[in-house]
């Protein structure tokens, strides 16, 4: 199909040409190729902001949510032993061990609940950089890092003493109570997931172990490259015992949710490029009936019907591929723009439009839409290789 | 070296019977008749455009359907009454679709015989019809093609411009010893003819 063939070259460059005989055949080609550069711009502009706001969001969920997260049913599984068997067999994968409880604050006639995790503060913070951003200088173990969410509404501020009462009952003379401390705040986290800011409070291990007065933890966050492909490493390593879990796994709705969205919107603008290249059908269509003429002196003249053929693939494939080329500029031109526009950071919990896109995803658009234009310039070379020279010159 | 044997054709009824010919290098052939008598077809006969009802044609002692389109489409041109030329290209343009398809070289020499050397850089809708027809001659010729066929070429001309294309033709013939076959109603073509054909 691709042959080297100055008759089909200079054809193809002179078909291009504006024909002030027929210029609304030029006008019809120019459709078809500002149809084909608008779809890859609006495929290009789509895919990069879709990727943008969906890893932006996937990067929320999966730090607050941790990628992976071991559990046991079986109390004393979770210990500093296997903390330290999973340090040595995985040296590359960031691990936190943590204690995990429920924590009432009263305030006036108000209690509120929170989800508090007692964490190890360095370890904590090479795995989830919004932790890392809130810590402060406080020192001692009885501090506890809040959510923005819950700073706001109930005003406790850095620096300031929230006493947290605990589930677990201590002993005071005759009578029993529920546990409660005081901690300093040492830092406001704001991770843009309203739920996690408002009712999730980190403090130290030790803090934990005192209060809880267990040796054990109660479970383990790993942070790696490639989360999915390394929780079966860690699966194949651990027995059954323990509960591995992914945040994929843990969320498979939203998971699949993020990826079907993706999906089908790259087929919903795939259909914009399928509308696009009927008009370069139509076009090529036009240009071979106008053309019979044409046609019939080339193939009396000598020229194979294979020639003919490639002289209009070559011609759809011409207009397909600069619609392509162009589109691929506007495309970036378009998202080049859309990386300034500034953002409610309240309300969309971005500062600015998150852009994306992977080199993968620009293949497929570019790979899609070229097997369109391909398919679409096949059927008018066909039809115009198929011209009856004879009826053509007679009808003449 | 083209040979015509036995041909009958007719699309609703026949239009000629059992046609011999036998035509040599150098030989002219003036197909002659009355309109829709079939000597158009009978021309695209002969050219390999259309396969007849009955009866064979041998280019140098070979059935033309034995060669491939491309070596029949080598070795016959084809001039018609209308000049087909590409309107948006120069007559240079026009040529060279010859030259890229014989991939033979265009021949100055030839153009300026034919006397459009100095109109090569002129766009075709420029030009006057006499002028169009000589170019597209110019095209067939650039071939150097064994056998020309020429349907009713000169029908569209002036008498001065048929005589100076048929000149022109029919000198191209002497030089380069080749087969000329023209369906003509005038008689002034088939006076020129070695040979004259009428059905």
């Amino acid at each position: 199909m691709f042959l080297k063939n100055k008759l089909v070259s200079q054809l193809t460059q002179y078909y291009l040409r504006y024909d002030k005989e027929n210029p609304f055949i030029y006008l019809s080609i120019l459709l078809s190729f500002l149809g084909i550069s608008l779809g890859v711009m609006a495929l290009i502009i789509s895919m990069g902001v879709m990727n943008g706001t969906q890893k932006e969001l996937t990067k929320k969920l999966t730090t607050m949510k941790y990628p992976i997260t071991i559990t046991s049913q079986i109390q004393n599984r979770i210990d500093d032993d296997l903390v330290l068997k999973l340090n040595k067999k995985f040296p590359s994968f960031k691990i936190s061990p943590y204690y995990e409880t429920k924590a009432i604050i009263q305030d006036g006639d108000e209690i509120n609940a929170v989800l508090l995790y007692g964490v190890d503060f360095k370890k904590e913070s090479e795995i989830n950089n919004i932790f890392k951003d809130a810590v402060g200088k406080g020192e001692g173990k009885f501090k506890v890092i809040i959510g923005v969410g819950f700073s706001n509404s109930f005003g406790y501020f850095d620096g300031d003493k929230i006493e947290l009462m605990f589930p677990k009952m201590e002993t005071l003379g005759f009578a029993s109570a529920p546990i409660k401390k005081r901690f300093l705040i040492d830092g406001t986290f704001k991770s843009g997931l309203g739920a996690y800011d408002i009712g999730v409070m980190y403090t130290t291990i030790d803090a934990m172990k005192r209060i809880l007065q267990k040796n054990y933890f109660d479970g383990v966050h790993v942070s790696s490259l490639n989360a999915m492909e390394d929780i079966k490493k860690i699966r194949n390593f651990l027995n059954d015992e323990y509960d591995i879990i992914g945040w994929w796994e843990r969320d498979s709705e939203l998971y699949s949710a993020l990826k079907t969205e993706k999906t089908a919107l790259f087929l919903v603008l795939m259909i914009i490029i399928l509308v696009a290249s009927l008009n370069i059908i139509s076009s090529l269509l036009m240009m071979v009936i106008t053309k019979r003429k044409d046609i019939a002196l080339l193939i009396s003249l000598g020229s194979t019907k294979k020639e003919i053929k490639n002289i209009f693939f070559r011609l759809g494939l011409t207009v397909g591929m600069a619609g392509i080329i162009f589109g691929l500029i506007l495309g970036a031109i378009g998202l080049w723009v859309l990386s300034f526009w500034k953002l409610s950071e309240s309300i969309y919990g971005f500062s600015k439009l998150p852009i994306e896109l992977p080199l993968f995803d620009l293949g497929l658009i570019i790979l899609g839409t070229i097997t369109i234009v391909f398919l679409s310039s096949i059927y008018p070379a066909k039809k115009a290789a198929e011209t009856d020279v004879l009826k053509v010159l007679r009808n003449d | 070296m083209i040979k015509v044997k036995n041909i009958s054709h007719g699309f609703d009824k026949e239009l000629f019977i059992d046609i011999n010919i036998d035509l040599k290098v150098g030989d002219s052939l003036a197909i002659t008749g009355r309109s829709g008598s079939g000597k158009s077809t009978l021309l695209h006969i002969m050219s390999s455009f259309l396969k007849p009802n009955k009866g064979i044609v041998i280019f140098d002692k070979k059935d033309i359907y034995k060669y491939s389109e491309l070596v029949r489409r080598k070795y016959f041109g084809i001039i018609f009454q209308d000049h087909f030329l590409l309107n948006g290209m120069t007559v240079k343009e026009n040529l060279k679709i010859s030259e890229n398809i014989s991939e033979k070289e265009i021949d100055n020499e030839l153009l300026k015989e034919l006397g459009i050397y100095e109109l090569i850089d002129k766009k075709v809708s420029e030009l006057s019809g006499g002028q169009k027809q000589r170019v597209s001659i110019a095209r067939v010729l650039v071939k150097k093609p064994l056998v020309i066929f020429g349907d009713e070429i000169t029908a569209n001309l002036d008498k001065e411009t048929r005589d100076e294309v048929l000149d022109m033709l029919f000198e191209y013939k002497r030089k380069n010893e080749c087969i000329l076959i023209l369906v003509t109603h005038d008689d002034e073509v088939s006076n020129r003819c070695l040979r004259t054909l009428k059905i």
